[in-house]
């Protein structure tokens, strides 16, 4: 065998250990991109109204949330592609291709993505009550 | 390291950073949410006197969920549901502390907001 040539492995080490569930793996995966996802359904339904809600409190917004204002309409890009990798890598073990690194990093990747979405979200929701709160008293 | 023990390890820590985040906005927040409802008057909702009187206690939340998580994740081969039960527990409670908090703030701030307007 070459050295650059890729090892094929077992279906039981490519799975989830002992258990060689790939349901299982398929639902670790997902699970991210479902909070993701309802993160981004959920700015999509209340940020237009908070946008106008925003203008009229007057002064300028915080970082975090002028940020978000401008982005939220580009987000269910990030649950898209993740959607797209976890399903890639969900496929590859068949293949034999998958590295337990290389899972790690995406789920890692994904869930991080998840909770940072959520957290700024919830930052620039709170930011400007919070801004006009300190300004006023 | 098998697939499913990463997972395992990055769901949990995921849900304890969540928690930590929430803990440290409310107190943050919780001065600021004081001072509405005082010059708000009148009486606030149970929920925001409950997150007033309760948020200082919320640093346990974390701690023993992640105590959870530790012995769930040692003692994982032999009771497989304990992480099941760890996991549910752990985003659980950050679930509550963020609705919790979310209830205890958006009436009061609304209220005060419209009453600037």
């Amino acid at each position: 065998m070459s050295a650059g040539a890729t090892v094929r492995r077992p279906p039981a080490e490519t799975n989830d250990g002992a258990r060689g569930s790939g349901g299982l793996s398929a639902a670790w995966l997902l699970a991210p991109v479902v909070w993701q996802a309802w993160v981004v359904g959920v700015a999509w339904l209340r940020f237009p109204r908070l946008q106008a809600l925003f203008v009229g409190l007057g002064g300028s917004l915080p970082f975090l949330t002028s940020s978000f204002l401008a982005c939220y309409r580009f987000l269910p890009l990030v649950p898209t592609a993740f959607l797209l990798v976890s399903l890639d890598l969900l496929a590859r073990p068949r293949r034999g291709e998958v590295s337990l690194a290389r899972y790690a990093a995406v789920l890692i990747a994904s869930a991080g993505s998840a909770l940072a979405l959520q957290i700024w979200m919830d930052e620039a929701e709170i930011g400007p009550f919070i801004a006009v709160l300190w300004r006023v008293g | 390291m098998d697939r499913r023990r990463i997972s395992l390890t990055v769901y949990l820590m995921v849900a304890a950073v969540w928690q930590i985040y929430l803990i440290v906005s409310a107190f943050r927040d919780a001065p600021v949410l004081r001072a509405v409802l005082a010059g708000l008057g009148g009486e606030a909702s149970p929920v925001s006197r409950s997150f007033l009187g309760l948020y200082l206690f919320w640093p346990l939340v974390p701690i023993a969920s992640s105590l959870l998580a530790l012995a769930a994740l040692r003692r994982e081969r032999d009771h497989p549901s304990s992480i099941a039960a760890a996991l549910i527990l752990s985003f659980g409670a950050g679930l509550v502390l963020h609705v919790w908090l979310h209830l205890a703030f958006f009436r009061p701030l609304s209220q005060a907001v419209g009453a600037l307007r």
